[in-house]
């Protein structure tokens, strides 16, 4: 009998983030482009925003959607929108029982994606940041 | 097969046929297979992005996102040390 999947039903914790490699690269990419078509303070600025958006997952991680590209995969993988004027950016997360006590503890960060994977507009400049959930 | 639009997008339909010089209904359908095609590349890049984190963490290549924000913000005081010293540099340099 395969071992049951760990629950992701808790009442509040507070979890573990964890980034992988790729998803930290993906984040330097992003934020490389972002000054390039930008500025150096907007890309500051969209960074902050950013790990500010990233830290909130370790209070809340199970109050976003599961993402349509789950399907593929034997455990959910959620999403979080973070959008930034009009562009999106898709953080990609799944819940893991890191302990083994069958209880989800961590918040892998697998994958961070643009949400059209398009170059961003330079008129960004000036907008506000902030997640769509 | 019958899709039914809005009368907004009809008519930007119909003006963006009329400047290729095309039928409404053909550009309607390149269109479309256009967007479906982009959506199916969408989805499964972003699954290999999934696919790549999955491998990269089961590998032990991650680590805790609050090191990685604490490496930025290192990056960030020295880059901004050496521009506050460039900056001085340049301003003693005018001076003389």
């Amino acid at each position: 009998m395969p071992p049951a999947a760990p629950r992701e039903d808790e009442a509040s914790r507070i979890y573990v983030v964890r980034l992988s490699e790729p998803a930290e690269a993906e984040i330097e990419a992003a934020y490389l482009r972002l000054m390039r078509l930008t500025s150096l303070s907007f890309a500051d600025r969209w960074q902050d925003s950013l790990f500010a958006a990233i830290e909130r997952l370790s209070a809340f991680p199970t109050s976003y959607e599961i993402a349509p590209e789950s399907e593929r995969f034997s455990r959910p993988v959620r999403r979080m929108l973070y959008r930034l004027g009009r562009v999106t950016y898709r953080v990609l997360f799944r819940l893991d029982d890191e302990d083994g006590d069958g209880v989800v503890d961590t918040v892998r960060i697998l994958h961070v994606r643009h949400g059209a994977q398009q170059e961003p507009p330079p008129e960004l400049e000036g907008d506000d940041g902030g997640y769509a959930g | 097969m019958t899709i039914t639009i809005s009368p907004e997008t009809e008519s930007i339909l119909r003006e963006e046929a009329a400047r290729r010089g095309q039928e409404a209904d053909i550009l309607a359908d390149t269109l479309l297979a256009e967007a479906l095609a982009f959506a199916r590349r969408e989805f499964e890049e972003t699954v290999a992005g999934i696919e790549r984190g999955l491998q990269a963490a089961a590998e032990g290549q991650e680590r805790p996102f609050e090191d990685y924000v604490a490496d930025v913000k290192r990056r960030r005081l020295e880059r901004d040390r050496e521009q506050k010293a460039e900056a001085s540099e340049r301003a003693a340099c005018r001076a003389a």
